[in-house]
């Protein structure tokens, strides 16, 4: 065998090739690689981040503990004797033991029906899952107050009543009645459907169908197959799912804000921020308590789906998408269309049209005329405040989606070049999805709102809080882009004879920019609309529309409220379509596309951000990334 | 490292390269990982390895063996931990000298598993890539991406983007582009586990087709063992890092150095030695648990005592009718005919199986029937591990 030898020109030749830094021979070096700037860069952002989600709530929380030097339990007493507390801590358990099982059912029957059966239909497993993207929570709440109110419902007055009129019924309210416990159960299914349908669908496709097959050639019917063994298969994802919409429900204050809060159906949320928004003086201890028992509460589900989920790694069924069975419904595969067709409308249009149309009335009144009218849009810029909150939330939006997705992509390219820490990077930016919406903005109006830093009622201390609370789906759908430039693709660019630089611009950064923009999307699309956190931080300077809506709501100027909804809605989908149109037909793969159309080149199947959670509670899809 | 002695009398073993200018040379190669559970497993074990001009070395070895690691070190994709290596000539990676050029500066070629071309670029601009980054004129580039389209039949897609492309027609441009700067050296990374048997033939040829026409020094990792014999100038048996075995296809198969690379490289039936004993002139009585064999010729220390196995290939053993002379008596298991040859597999009344393979000639059998299992023992193997 040749020895290489190297003379010493050699090596001073060669050593101006490296990368500046001494290798000891048989030492391991702390880091994998050599520390630059970039590291120092990343480890400080990473670091300001870790300090803006811990320091407020420990400030918070060591506000309320010591008083006076000593550990003080008043506000616990206060909050756990409180009769108000236990009622909103059950009617939430009541609505999420009701509400959750259902939605699990549904998405599981609409993931079978659209994965596995000839009723599938392109549009739904398209439109489910971005539903909470495009429609804001706050304006499906808001539309169905319009079609299903007791008295003035448009459902009501304008098709249940006179259909049960034939019947006998006869009475000046109902049949419908969305305040009420029904009614709020509903919503809250239908806010949860696209969460789980999510999960679940991702779950069923990756199964390889040759398991159905085997159960139909062994003599089980469809609807055993799904029983026996689909279900069963995707049992883990089914679990995963159900805690994450209790983690979800728990956390959801604009539903029962608007549509509880006439029922005298108070949720925890609302108790939390309503300890603080709606008494005075604010109480901010009970606040503080109520909102470290959510954590508490969201926290252990979160940490029992972390198991779960680790444990269903192992059991994942290989990747092959083979040909899939399509189960022939027969008879059944209409109806089950419709009823597919049918949620779709509950779930978006339908309220899109309540909205729409009470905004081109000059008043909501139960009856349907085309006198139409553009006197609500008008007043909506009549007035200082709604501009302002509009043009608050988009440069909140704007900034806070891009800043996101600076700060996840360099944490993302960290943690590609130093794995071993990795997991506490994503840990610390995950961190804020089971602390939820509620207790962050708690954290932040008593954390940083109050002396010394006093940010109370700043475009800053919203803009700060909007970073946090979207921080773990920038890093899930950057980490999501990330993982689609494959190691190969950039190794072979490498050993093509590609400096790291140009591998960089003519390979990762093209093949990214579809992923970077979905994760810009949907940071701008929850940014824009946020009510949670705002409805304690936001202030009469600094307005935004997610709060702006609840306060209209309460004032009862519907006919404005449903004017400004609508303009919010569109200026989400038109800048949020827009943007991941173009970023996907720029973007690598996207090219190839162009025959499907605008609406399912940014959101369908394969694109960007089809397979990225909408909230940060969910577990990190699959991680593609090869090692 | 133990040698293995033959029984056999061919031209003496060699383990040098056939070339004398060596393109790629590794020595003393070591790089470890770390498991979850923090223990240090060694992937690449004190390798060394010379690759001549125009020859393919071919690295063999179950999964995890290392194989992989070495290739990925070689072009620079990994970091090793001691060790050097040097490719057309000059030092690339040195531990000693602190020397760790990057990939894109190595100049050694490389096919992917996944093929790996960039889903953004046209086929044409895929194989432009690497000239691209060499700074190579664009009249000059446009004729040699046209030339390497030629050379594997594509010069209709040099338009069309990866995703139009089936696996094999992928296959041909990863393989154009790799080709397209003329490389000294090119490293293929198990580049035809994800085509089909029919491509894969036709694509092993076009890879040896272009070794001849580039004249490069080939690294090719497989564990497809029927691909390794094909495409080896020499074939390098791997296994725990280390290499275990090196030499061309041919003394491999027949002199395996140990059990190990006698059953992983082809099949062998292997019968333990339990005892030797002089008989004749210059033979032995080897006692195995199957039967005793007289061998004609042994190697001088056969009697001491330290060869434990013998490795008999399935082609040495052949059935007589029953009473005719053999070593043992056996069952007929199963017969598959498959044209110009029989395979069989037969039961010692120990309950032992082993696996043979004969001419038509000797299809009368059936399973079920008695037989004298017969072996030839010029063409046995000796074996002390």
């Amino acid at each position: 065998m040749a020895h290489t030898t190297l003379g010493p020109e050699a090596a001073a030749l060669e050593s101006a090739d490296l990368p500046a830094g001494p290798r000891p021979r048989g030492r391991r070096r702390f880091f994998g690689r050599q520390v630059g700037p970039f590291d120092a860069f990343a480890v400080l952002v990473v670091g300001a981040m870790a300090l803006l989600i811990a320091y407020p709530l420990t400030r918070a929380v060591i506000r309320v503990m010591w008083v006076d030097g000593s550990f003080n339990t008043e506000a616990f007493v206060r909050v756990f004797t409180s009769e108000l507390f236990w009622n909103a801590a059950w009617s939430t358990a009541r609505i999420l033991i009701v509400a959750v099982p259902i939605a699990i059912g549904v998405s599981a029957l609409f993931a079978w029906l659209n994965v596995r059966t000839n009723a599938r239909m392109g549009f739904v497993s398209t439109i489910l899952p971005v539903i909470p993207l495009l429609i804001p929570g706050l304006a499906v709440s808001i539309g169905w107050k319009f079609l299903a109110d007791e008295r003035a419902g448009f459902l009501n007055v304008l098709v249940l009543r006179p259909l049960l009129g034939f019947f006998g019924y006869d009475s000046e309210t109902g049949p419908l009645n969305i305040n009420s416990w029904p009614g709020v159960i509903f919503i809250y299914t239908v806010e949860l459907i696209p969460f789980a349908y999510l999960m679940i669908s991702v779950a069923l496709r990756d199964i390889d169908s040759s398991y159905e097959e085997a159960s139909r050639i062994s003599g089980a019917s469809a609807g055993r197959t799904l029983w026996k063994v689909s279900l069963p298969l995707i049992k883990p994802a089914l679990m995963g799912a159900t805690l994450l919409c209790f983690m979800i429900g728990a956390a959801i204050y604009s539903i029962p804000v608007i549509l509880g809060t006439p029922a005298g159906i108070s949720t925890l949320s609302v108790y939390i921020i309503n300890s603080t928004r709606s008494i005075y003086p604010p109480r901010l201890d009970v606040t503080v308590v109520g909102a470290l028992f959510l954590v508490l509460f969201v926290g252990t589900l979160w940490y029992f789906d972390r198991r779960i989920a680790r444990k269903a790694r192992f059991a994942r069924i290989g990747g092959k998408s083979s040909t899939r069975t399509v189960v022939d419904l027969g008879p059944w595969r209409r109806p089950a269309q419709a009823f597919m067709i049918t949620f779709a409308a509950v779930a978006s249009v339908l309220p899109l049209i309540g909205l729409l149309y009470v905004a081109l009335q000059p008043y909501w009144r139960p009856a349907f005329s085309l006198n139409l009218t553009m006197d609500q849009f008008t007043s909506v810029f009549n007035e200082d405040r709604l501009p302002l909150a509009l043009r608050t939330s988009l440069s909140l939006a704007i900034l806070g989606a891009t800043i996101g997705v600076v700060i996840a992509a360099v944490a993302s390219a960290f943690m590609d070049r130093h794995r071993r820490f990795a997991p506490i990077v994503d840990g610390i930016l995950k961190s804020p999805g089971p602390i939820t919406h509620v207790a962050i903005g708690v954290g932040f109006i008593i954390g940083l709102g109050a002396a010394p830093i006093s940010l109370a009622g700043t475009w800053t201390i919203l803009f700060l809080a909007y970073l946090v609370l979207y921080s773990p789906q920038a890093i899930i759908a950057v980490g999501a882009a990330y993982g689609r430039v494959s190691g190969e693709l950039s190794e072979a660019s490498a050993v093509s004879g590609a400096s790291p630089s140009r591998t960089f611009l003519r390979v990762s950064l093209p093949l990214m920019v579809p992923g970077l923009t979905a994760a810009w999307v949907l940071l701008f699309a929850h940014m824009l609309v946020e009510a949670t956190a705002s409805s304690l931080l936001s202030s009469p300077n600094h307005p935004v529309a997610g709060f702006i809506m609840i306060d209209i709501f309460e004032s009862g100027f519907y006919g404005q409220l449903a004017a400004f909804a609508v303009l919010v809605t569109l200026l989400n989908v038109v800048i949020a379509g827009t943007i991941l149109v173009v970023g996907q037909s720029r973007g690598a793969t996207g090219r190839l596309n162009r025959r499907k159309g605008w609406f399912r080149t940014a959101f369908g199947r394969g694109s960007a951000i089809a397979d990225v959670p909408q909230t940060g509670m969910a577990p990190t899809p699959s991680e593609p990334r090869s090692s | 490292m133990s040698r293995a002695m033959s029984l056999k009398r061919r031209g003496p073993a060699t383990t040098e390269p056939v070339q004398s200018t060596s393109v790629v040379e590794v020595h003393d190669l070591f790089k470890t990982f770390r498991r979850e559970g923090g223990e240090v497993v060694p992937a690449v074990d004190g390798v060394d390895l010379t690759v001549g001009r125009g020859e393919m070395v071919v690295l063999l070895g179950p999964s995890g063996c290392g194989k992989t690691t070495l290739l990925r070190s070689l072009v620079g994709l990994e970091t090793p931990e001691s060790g050097t290596i040097s490719a057309n000539g000059r030092p690339v990676y040195s531990s000693d000298d602190r020397i760790d050029i990057p990939p894109e500066r190595r100049g050694i070629s490389m096919m992917f598993q996944h093929y790996a071309l960039w889903p953004h670029m046209t086929v044409g601009g895929n194989i432009e890539y690497p000239l691209v980054n060499r700074k190579v004129s664009k009249s000059q580039r446009r004729e040699a991406v046209r030339r390497a389209l030629a050379s594997v039949g594509l010069e209709e897609l040099h338009n069309q983007y990866p995703g139009q492309l089936s696996g094999g027609q992928q296959q041909r441009v990863a393989l154009a582009r790799s080709m397209v700067t003329d490389p000294q050296a090119v490293v293929f990374d198990e580049p035809l586990s994800n085509v089909d048997a029919q491509v894969r033939q036709e694509l092993r040829i076009e890879i040896l087709a272009a070794q001849q026409r580039v004249g490069f020094a080939g690294i090719y990792v497989t564990h497809d063992q029927n691909e390794a014999m094909q495409m080896a100038t020499r074939l390098a048996v791997m296994r725990r890092g280390k290499i275990v075995q090196i030499d061309t296809p041919i003394e491999v198969y027949n002199r395996p150095v140990n059990r190990f690379v006698a059953t992983f490289v082809g099949t062998s039936n292997i019968l333990e030695v339990q005892g030797v004993a002089a008989e004749g002139a210059g033979g032995v009585r080897v006692s195995t648990d199957v039967g005793d064999l007289v061998l004609e010729s042994a190697p001088k220390d056969v009697l001491g005592g330290e060869y434990k196995y013998i490795a008999a290939r399935p082609e040495t053993l052949s059935l007589a009718r029953p009473g005719e002379p053999g070593i043992a008596t056996v069952t007929v298991e199963t017969v598959m005919f498959s044209g110009s040859t029989v395979e069989f597999t037969v039961l010692l009344q120990n309950g032992r199986r082993m696996s043979g393979l004969a001419t038509p000639a000797t299809a009368w059998m059936r399973p079920g029937d008695e037989a004298a299992l017969v072996v030839s023992t010029p063409s046995l193997t000796l074996l002390r591990d």
